[in-house]
């Protein structure tokens, strides 16, 4: 699903109206009860070399693993290396859908998440592709629209329309088409991972723009810069998940609004974005709350575990349970527990982040 | 409006996190700047600092604002149950695709993962305009070459751009080198007409932009001096350009050349030529739209209720000396600081505000350096509409390594764009040229802070 940029809500303005009004005086971030840090390298260099670069290194792996899978299929089209395909494809969905807590920087600027996650898929270019003679390799599906490729139109390839294909139902040119494909996702993948380790497009291995953040740096200027689009990436996958991929489907009751509809496998996407915050927050934003209050510490873990056990508790698959009246209640439960750790973050941890400037 | 001026004063008060001495810099007159859109400006330096709806919008312009977020970001197929409608011939697929976090767009076209977000514009000079007024359309074309088609469908053209490195060097004796693109398009149909004018055209942000709708139409013709009556150099003139909703003649204001009388004209004009979509303003000889007024007006709505991202650094010394450079050598004059805005009949939240956009919404000419020699309603083929700088410096954060600048976005790096500035700019260039290097990263350094 495309990676939405998160946004500020009105009543965060009342939120820094209240902090701008109460440190008015010009003393109050510098005294000894300020909770800002002189240094925020350890977070930084946490999120981008014990987060980032190791869940894209698994993206690679888990792509590359799919593409072997895709290859065995093609090669020997049975149940087992089907089931297998079909496994292959889950597990590659964990380190993307994690990926989207810190999903700023070259997955979004360099084009990945569009060539790799786009919804909608075309499913009428979808079918003009297999019913063409032209043949379809790696060069092919490169040139193709982004919803054309990537993660759901290889998800749509392996389960089909209405998530029941067996191995009998595809065709040699599906075959060349879903081989194609998983080749060119896995390429993207490898490149991803480059754009943190060695950079890629002459530009500088983005790991060391975030972790060398300050005077000199034009993306992150300062420390507290790179620090606010940490923050920012984690609430703003919390919003999306409870708002647009859990509260989207729920409210219009439509199907095509689903994450992963033909796989159904959108349960599992959706504990993988608030694991991937949980993830991000344990391993870097915890070094700064940390040493300012336990207690807040706690409170926050307490509420993304929360999130993840309300996930836990929708009956799944979600593609159905989401039309089901009597699971609403449990649906809404899930957006509130989510909505209520983004709420936690915002109020409590963002006074704690500094300023850009 | 008295109490909408109240309430901007305790917002400018709290929001900036004043100091005493701020306090009283603001109580003693000076406006603070760092509030560049006014009550609509919003403190986020992060990649999504483009992204935030207007602080101070009411809960029902919220609630467009959002639904305007969706269909901005709505990506388009050819047909099925959700976004149908795109093509046969495009140039890309959202809105969002080419508006990178609703900032400019990258410098790419053709097929690789980026796509097109760069566009070319074409017409002939004995065309027949598509309206009146307007540039002679391309026979088979029209006014814009779509690079990509749906799949089973051709498009228009290929295009590659190639660029030639320019050397020059500051008056420091430091060297510097400026790229040229230029363009080659291989149609897909016939052959293209010998008199074929292009133009290159990179997408600008999408913030704001209801702040410059709201600026009063009195207010941007006081500021033209079309005979540089004053002498100064620099002249400055408003285009005015054919809008289909009212049938007549009316101020340009958006647009590379402002060749767009407003941003609900700007939104249907960019879904239909951008993405083949058309829609209740502009069918495109579809019988029926592709998508409805409703999403039309929402997707225009959210252009026009976008926050501006405040500025920083305001006393920052090397920032206060490259502000009062960059008024010394006359950037100010048409990259007006400070304007301020009217009634909004869109939303209570863009009327009355006091802005620091650094535009005058004029055409300019900008020497051939830059010229696309294809005339635009009223503007000639060196004309170019000042762009507004508020936010500039949040662009190397929302496009990273993809940032440029510039119509076509030929400039790698701020200096670059400063060092293209010729016609009416080149005094103002060759002043900036012939700073020392402090001087020179005193003015970027001030244009980073806004």
């Amino acid at each position: 699903m495309h990676i939405k940029i998160r946004k500020f809500i009105p009543c965060f303005l009342s939120i820094t109206l209240l902090l701008g009004t109460l440190s008015c005086g010009g003393s109050s971030s510098t005294n000894q009860t300020s909770p800002f840090l002189a240094d925020y390298s350890a977070i930084l260099d946490a999120l981008a070399n014990q987060v980032a670069i190791p869940t894209y290194q698994d993206l690679s792996l888990q792509a590359s693993a799919l593409r072997d899978a895709a290859n065995q299929f093609q090669a020997t089209p049975d149940d087992n290396n089907f089931q297998l395909l079909k496994l292959a494809w889950i597990a590659a969905r964990v380190p993307w859908e994690q990926g989207e807590a810190f999903a700023f920087g070259p997955v979004g600027f360099e084009g990945f998440d569009a060539s790799m996650d786009t919804w909608p898929i075309d499913l009428t270019g979808i079918a003009t592709v297999l019913a063409a003679p032209d043949p379809i390799d790696l060069a092919f599906v490169q040139a193709l629209g982004p919803s054309l490729k990537g993660y759901h139109v290889i998800e749509f390839l392996i389960y089909g329309a209405d998530s029941s294909k067996i191995p009998g139902d595809f065709t040699a040119r599906e075959l060349d088409y879903l081989v194609a494909a998983c080749q060119h996702l896995t390429d993207l993948a490898s490149d991803l991972l480059d754009s943190w380790t060695i950079g890629i497009n002459g530009a500088a291995p983005f790991a060391d723009t975030l972790t060398t953040a300050g005077p000199g740096n034009l993306i992150y200027p300062t420390q507290g810069a790179a620090v606010l689009e940490i923050f920012f990436a984690m609430t703003g996958t919390l919003d999306e998940v409870a708002n647009s991929k859990i509260g989207g489907p729920l409210e219009h009751q439509d199907p095509f609004l689903i994450e992963s509809l033909y796989s159904q496998n959108s349960l599992a996407d959706f504990s993988s974005n608030v694991s991937g915050v949980k993830i991000v927050y344990e391993t870097s934003l915890q070094l700064l709350v940390l040493q300012v209050n336990l207690l807040v510490d706690s409170i926050l873990v307490g509420k993304l575990e929360a999130a993840l056990a309300q996930l836990d508790l929708i009956l799944p698959p979600f593609e159905i349970t989401v039309f089901d009246p009597s699971q609403a209640a449990s649906i809404q439960a899930a957006i509130d527990a989510i909505l209520a750790a983004q709420t936690s973050f915002e109020t409590i941890v963002l006074p704690y982040i500094p300023k850009p400037i | 409006m008295l109490w909408n001026f109240l309430i901007f004063i305790l917002m400018m008060l709290s929001l900036s996190n004043c100091s005493s001495s701020e306090t009283n810099a603001f109580l003693s007159g000076v406006l603070d700047r760092s509030l560049q859109g006014g009550a609509t400006t919003l403190d986020d330096r992060s990649s999504g600092a483009f992204t935030n709806p207007a602080p101070n919008l009411n809960s029902l312009d919220f609630d467009l604002h959002e639904f305007g977020d969706e269909n901005f970001e709505a990506t388009f197929v050819d047909s099925g149950p959700l976004n149908p409608g795109l093509g046969p011939l495009f140039n890309n697929t959202s809105c969002v695709a080419c508006h990178v976090g609703n900032g400019r767009g990258a410098p790419t076209i053709g097929s690789g993962i980026l796509g097109s977000q760069l566009l070319v514009r074409v017409s002939i000079p004995a065309g027949i305009p598509e309206v009146p007024g307007g540039p002679g359309a391309v026979p088979g074309i029209g006014t814009q070459i779509q690079d990509h088609a749906n799949v089973g469908s051709m498009p228009e053209a290929t295009i590659q751009i190639n660029y030639t490195e320019n050397p020059g060097a500051y008056g420091d004796g430091t060297p510097f080198s400026l790229r040229s693109p230029s363009l080659v398009i291989t149609p897909t149909g016939g052959p293209l007409p010998v008199d074929l004018m292009t133009s290159l055209r990179l997408p600008p942000p999408v913030f704001g932009l209801g702040l410059l709708e709201a600026i009063p139409e009195e207010v941007i013709e006081n500021l033209a001096d079309p005979s540089d009556s004053d002498g100064d150099g620099i002249s400055g003139r408003t285009n005015h350009v054919w809008n289909p909703l009212t049938n007549q003649v009316e101020l340009g204001r958006f647009g590379r050349k402002a060749n767009t009388a407003n941003l609900l004209l700007q939104a249907a004009g960019a879904y239909l030529e951008d993405m083949g979509v058309s829609n209740p303003v502009l069918l495109g000889g579809d019988l029926t739209p592709d998508i409805s007024q409703q999403i039309l007006d929402s997707t225009a709505f959210y252009t026009q209720t976008l926050a501006v991202p405040k500025a920083i650094l305001l006393f920052d010394p090397q920032v206060i000396m490259g502000e009062a450079l960059f008024k010394q050598i006359n950037c100010s004059v048409c990259h007006v600081q400070q304007l301020m805005t009217g009634p909004s009949d869109i939303s209570a939240s863009l009327s009355f505000q006091v802005i620091f956009p650094y535009t005058d919404m004029l055409l300019h000419d900008m020497g051939t350096g830059l010229a696309d020699d294809r005339p635009d309603f009223e503007a000639t083929g060196t004309e170019w509409r000042t762009p507004p700088l508020w936010g500039i410096g949040a662009t190397d954060i929302v496009l990273g390594s993809q940032a440029t600048y510039l119509h076509d976005g030929r400039a790698r790096s701020l200096e670059e764009a400063i060092l293209w500035h010729d016609g009416e700019a080149l005094q103002a260039k060759e002043a900036f040229r012939t700073f020392t290097l402090e001087e020179r990263e005193a003015i970027l350094a001030f244009l980073r802070s806004l």
